[in-house]
């Protein structure tokens, strides 16, 4: 054959061979299931794993691919929920995104399994009184703190108030401590340090608030709460170092674990990286200051399964479901393997440090919800930026509450 | 007849270019025309990005970002100062650096792919390394040291960021930059060097002179590539500052990725991409037209 007939049937099967690529589809047996689940949190992966091992050692015909990812998740999420490839199973937050999941989202209003969590337990994933998917874990964030550290420096009584957190902060300068690694680095842990300290807005009437926010009759930057943010937003930036806007998430564990500084904003979540660098480590929880002097941890369970309405095995993940819910091993995964706090009622407590201050802090009903997210969608990112402009240098107090207003209206614009 | 044989000739010509170009046409229709297109239809709308309605909503989005969105001037106003920064410091540096490598000096293959290097990286990873190097290895070099530069706050600083972003860019894309100047040297005859230095010129007049005018090609589509490419960055400074402190670095990209997927907002994001696309393209082409218009023939 001529050589450029050959290249020409080269191209030619190139064209033809990728346009039909995608149409070559496996015919499976009716017995075997194979399942997709997406989830986020790449420091639970081992955990997801176990529990997924053993559920198709019950279950040999059904085989489950599970996808993990962190940053980019939600974007990747979408682009795989629009292109048609829905995964069967897979999270998102609650609040806000029980609407914006909707079209995609099996309501679990009639599972039997669902009954294992208490009303309370259930508000942040239901909507229009129906329960959009199954909490997955409990969650808490506020000052984390190194007990060794503040004894060190001769504090006995932990701060409630921010001009008593500022004297823990003098105190533990004066002991050569530096007191925070700041996080401002990372525009996500902006609204987790602040929002705990705004709870007290409209007296915790936050349905109200935003209510009010979305006729326009409030305009969020005039909050009282949000000069009180700010007051405590400067405070830990003048005691975080020389370098305060680098300090990522991995910098403040490892800059806490290794004893640098004596406090982070952060989470539950970050036990197990903590632990990972020092095993050993005495830490807890320093509640966060309010204007009303009432101090409070964030605790909540926002993660949250969803259940694909279209998946073509929807009893199986419905099964897999119940299995969390039901089974001995599904009941003690979130406690044992991953060391938080279930949602489950009655389910074990969990022996890591921070969960046991969750459950003391609940018990003694000093939290709050994680209101923001009762909030319009989206607001997330910008209202951390904004944040982070501020304490960057890239905005005063003025054009901060400017800006906060502003993105509340735009986002309800949005909607 | 021999008119009829000629056409069908030119006929079978045409099919058999076609024919070459069919898996080419097909990948770029399929991966970014028809996103094009989209995008475009998507701009008049208003869409979350998930939900499976979306409304028509006019020119709603382009108004709005004309007239009322701080950030997104913002993004252009980083974006423009890191592109001049980009394709000034990058073009200046490599035209040195290939016109030493040219010479005779000793060891220029492995400087070719000691520069070279960063290029073969991903831009992400480059991102993460100087982020490590900017906020752990300073601080130890710090410590060390104790140099007052290594004690600055490279990416936590506003300006600074700025700054930091086109140095790791420029190092990034350096070496490509050579290559590209390094082979047009080589196409400069050598006799026009000879002559002109048997006419009494020195070497930096003979750069000026002769080097310069013919690696014109070269410059220009260095130039083209360097300014295209700096006003779409986005993985470098997703990856090294996130945009931050703040919104100092937030580049254009950045912030389309931030209103489509982080504010839900995919409509208005597609409708920043078409205006992003509009102002490259008039960049380009003005630029392309006044560099072509320099090229001289040896």
């Amino acid at each position: 054959m001529h050589k450029k007939q050959i290249a020409l049937l080269m191209a030619g099967l190139m064209t033809v061979s990728s346009l039909t690529m995608g149409s070559v589809t496996v015919m499976a047996d009716d017995d075997p299931v194979e399942l997709y689940f997406m989830f986020n949190g790449p420091e639970y992966t081992d955990a997801y794993h176990d529990l997924i091992d053993h559920y198709t050692e019950e279950h040999p015909n059904v085989s489950i691919e599970l996808e993990v990812l962190q940053n980019d998740y939600q974007t990747v999420l979408r682009s795989r929920l629009n292109s048609g490839e829905v995964p069967d199973l897979f999270l998102s937050s609650a609040y806000s995104d029980n609407t914006l999941y909707a079209d995609y989202i099996y309501n679990l209003d009639d599972e039997e399994f669902m009954k294992n969590f208490s009303e309370t337990t259930l508000t942040s994933v239901t909507e229009d009184g129906h329960i959009t998917g199954m909490p997955f874990l409990v969650q808490s964030h506020g000052f984390i703190y190194n007990k060794a550290l503040f004894e060190q420096a001769g504090i006995t009584e932990l701060p409630t108030t921010l001009d008593e957190l500022r004297t823990v902060c003098e105190k533990l300068t004066d002991a050569g401590i530096q007191p925070f690694s700041s996080g401002f680095g990372e525009w996500w842990i902006l609204p987790q340090t602040v929002y705990p300290s705004m709870s007290d807005a409209y007296d915790g009437d936050y349905d109200k608030l935003f209510e009010d926010v979305k006729s326009g009759d409030l305009k969020f930057g005039e909050l009282p709460q949000v000069d009180f943010a700010l007051d405590l937003l400067d405070l830990i930036k003048e005691y975080s170092g020389d370098k305060p806007m680098e300090s990522t998430n991995d910098l403040q564990c490892s800059d806490f674990a290794t004893g640098k500084v004596a406090m982070i904003h952060n989470g539950s979540w970050d036990e197990a990286s903590i632990r990972a660098i020092a095993p050993d480590i005495d830490m807890g929880y320093v509640y966060m200051p309010r204007m009303d002097e009432k101090a409070v941890l964030a605790v909540e369970s926002n993660l949250t399964f969803r259940v694909a309405k279209d998946s073509e095995n929807l009893d199986t993940v419905l099964d897999f479901l119940n299995y969390m819910c039901t089974s001995d091993y599904g009941r003690s995964w979130v406690p044992s393997v991953i060391g938080d706090i279930s949602p489950l009622t009655g389910a074990d407590a969990p022996d890591t440090q921070l969960a046991a201050e969750t459950a003391a802090a609940q018990d003694n009903s000093v939290t709050c919800p994680w209101w923001i997210f009762k909030g319009p969608e989206g607001v997330e990112e910008p209202f951390g930026t904004a944040f982070q402009n501020y304490v960057a240098g890239n905005a005063d107090r003025d054009e901060t509450k400017e800006v906060l207003t502003q993105l509340f209206v735009d986002a309800y614009d949005a909607m | 007849m021999q008119a009829n044989s000629q056409k069908q000739k030119a006929r079978k010509t045409a099919l058999e270019f076609a024919g070459y170009v069919a898996p080419a046409v097909f990948f770029i229709t399929l991966f970014v025309g028809i996103p094009f297109v989209m995008c475009i239809y998507y701009s008049f709308r208003k869409w979350n990005g998930i939900g499976k309605t979306s409304e028509f909503i006019g020119l709603e989005n382009y108004i709005r970002l004309f007239i009322n969105d701080p950030a997104f001037v913002s993004a252009l106003k980083y974006t423009f100062i890191y592109a001049i920064g980009t394709v000034l410091i990058v073009n200046v540096l490599a035209i040195f650096f290939a016109a030493l490598l040219e010479s005779k000096i000793k060891g220029r293959g492995f400087f070719r792919a000691a520069f070279y290097i960063p290029n073969i990286i991903s831009l992400v990873i480059i991102g993460f390394i100087w982020k490590f190097i900017c906020t752990r290895v300073f601080e130890a070099l710090m410590s060390i040291t104790g140099w007052g530069i290594f004690g600055l706050s490279w990416l936590g600083d506003s300006q600074l960021a700025v700054f930091s972003t086109i140095i790791v860019s420029v190092w990034q894309s350096l070496g490509f930059y050579i290559l590209i100047y390094v082979a047009g040297m080589q196409g400069v005859p050598t006799e026009l060097n000879e002559s002109a230095d048997l006419d009494g010129a020195g070497a930096v007049r003979r750069f000026f002179s002769i080097t310069i005018p013919l690696i014109m090609p070269s410059i220009s589509f260095c130039m083209f590539h360097s300014v295209a490419n700096s006003l779409k960055m986005f993985e470098l400074i997703f990856s090294l500052t996130g945009g931050g402190p703040g919104t100092s670095t937030t580049s254009i990209a950045l912030d389309i990725y931030n209103t489509a997927f982080n504010n839900s907002r995919y409509g208005y994001g597609s409708a920043k991409s078409v205006i992003l696309f509009i102002i490259v393209l008039v960049i380009s082409v003005i630029q392309v037209n006044f560099f072509k218009g320099k090229e001289v023939e040896a």
